[in-house]
């Protein structure tokens, strides 16, 4: 669906065949394409990844989700939420969340794709599990070798991560670890039927981590970035849930 | 230590001929993209264009079952569906300012890919957008 609602809008879509045919794939294709045709492309980049200026560049302009989040909750509730729970893939939801608060009193959870357990050799949770090296232009958290990235939702099927995210690992600012495609899909299903919004399987990694928090710890607020709307995850969905 | 370093992290990790353009681009964004014009033309477009401000909605009925208040940053409301629209309108506007008039970008489940294809549509910018096939498929 998303592909011909690209082309309707009059964009050429490129189908990638090589690699393993997916994000990191996609993002090689458009860095040559970029280096080819540097005097008339701006090359758009969709995360807080690749090398300066598009991590802090991508955080600035995805910042306002957060400020607009600390006004509305300070407004709603009188105080700050106990966390601030977002999916990481590259982490542009995430960062674009956290950094209002960077300076307050909440806590910072980061929900990698776990895809079938971040110990596995099947995941995209370069934080929770992985080492130090350079990607896509920039030096980050990347998985290790002998693990294929994998995500039940394409969105986090990444093997890098957004450089902000390793320093805010690296400083003990956020706590990150990997959601399962199983549990991102049980609240995926859980938040459809509760409360009648269907999320993006991205965004139901978050949510599944918000969960986990609600149950396990003393959180009382806790703040979740519903990223995207799951329109598109209605065939994997379908493929999963037998309804 | 450039504005791009992250403890280490990040920098500007490119073969040389991609040195060039993304010093290109950084102060283009460091002179024109903070400036006061830029930020109120790209205000009105994220109220106007994209929907913005995007609800805080308590989840009572999730907050009652689990025992602590969750709020959700509805994000999802915006135009496209996804989060992805406030970066692709603020990239493409400054590609705009800057003289560009082609737009590339990736995309993993589409929701980048179609952000772009809608600046791309509505600031008149060719656009091409690279997708895997393993993704185009699910």
């Amino acid at each position: 669906m998303n592909v011909f609602r690209m082309r309707l809008m009059g964009a050429e879509v490129n189908e990638m065949t090589r690699g393993g045919e997916g994000l990191a794939d996609a993002v090689d294709a458009a860095l040559e394409d970029f280096a080819q045709n540097v005097e008339d492309t701006h090359y758009l980049v969709g995360s807080v990844v690749g090398p300066d200026p598009f991590p802090r560049m991508v955080r600035d302009f995805q910042s306002v989700i957060g400020r607009e989040a600390r006004e509305q909750f300070v407004d709603r509730t009188g105080e700050l939420p106990d966390a601030a729970v977002a999916c990481v893939g590259g982490g542009s939801n995430a960062i674009g969340l956290f950094h209002a608060f960077r300076d307050d009193p909440v806590d910072f959870y980061g929900a990698e794709g776990g895809g079938e357990g971040s110990d596995s050799s099947r995941h995209a949770a370069p934080l929770a599990s992985g080492a130090d090296d350079v990607i896509h232009g920039m030096k980050t958290r990347v998985i290790d070798e002998d693990v294929e990235v994998h995500s039940v939702s394409a969105g986090l099927d990444y093997p890098g991560v957004g450089p902000e995210h390793a320093m805010f690992r690296a400083v003990g600012r956020c706590e990150y670890s990997g959601v399962t495609d199983d549990a991102a899909l049980a609240a995926f299903r859980e938040l459809s039927e509760t409360e009648g919004i269907i999320p993006a399987l991205e965004s139901s990694h978050g949510l599944a981590r918000a969960i986990q928090l609600a149950e396990e710890t003393d959180h009382e607020r806790i703040l979740v970035n519903l990223s995207g709307r799951g329109d598109k995850d209605m065939e994997t969905a379908a493929e999963k849930f037998d309804l | 230590m450039s504005s791009g370093d992250f403890d280490g992290y990040g920098g500007r990790h490119v073969p040389e001929p991609l040195e060039e353009p993304l010093e290109g681009l950084a102060d283009a964004y460091d002179e024109i993209g903070t400036s006061d014009e830029f930020q109120a033309d790209l205000r009105s477009l994220l109220e106007e264009f994209a929907g913005r401000p995007t609800p805080l909605y308590y989840a009572s009925n999730l907050s009652e079952r689990y025992g602590a208040e969750i709020y959700l940053k509805r994000e999802d409301l915006l135009h496209g569906g996804a989060h992805k629209i406030n970066n692709a309108l603020g990239q493409a506007l400054l590609a705009k300012r800057a003289g560009k008039d082609r737009l590339i970008a990736e995309t993993g489940a589409g929701q980048h890919g179609t952000a772009t294809a809608m600046v791309g549509a509505l600031l008149g910018l060719e656009t091409e957008i690279y997708m895997g096939k393993k993704d185009v498929q699910r």
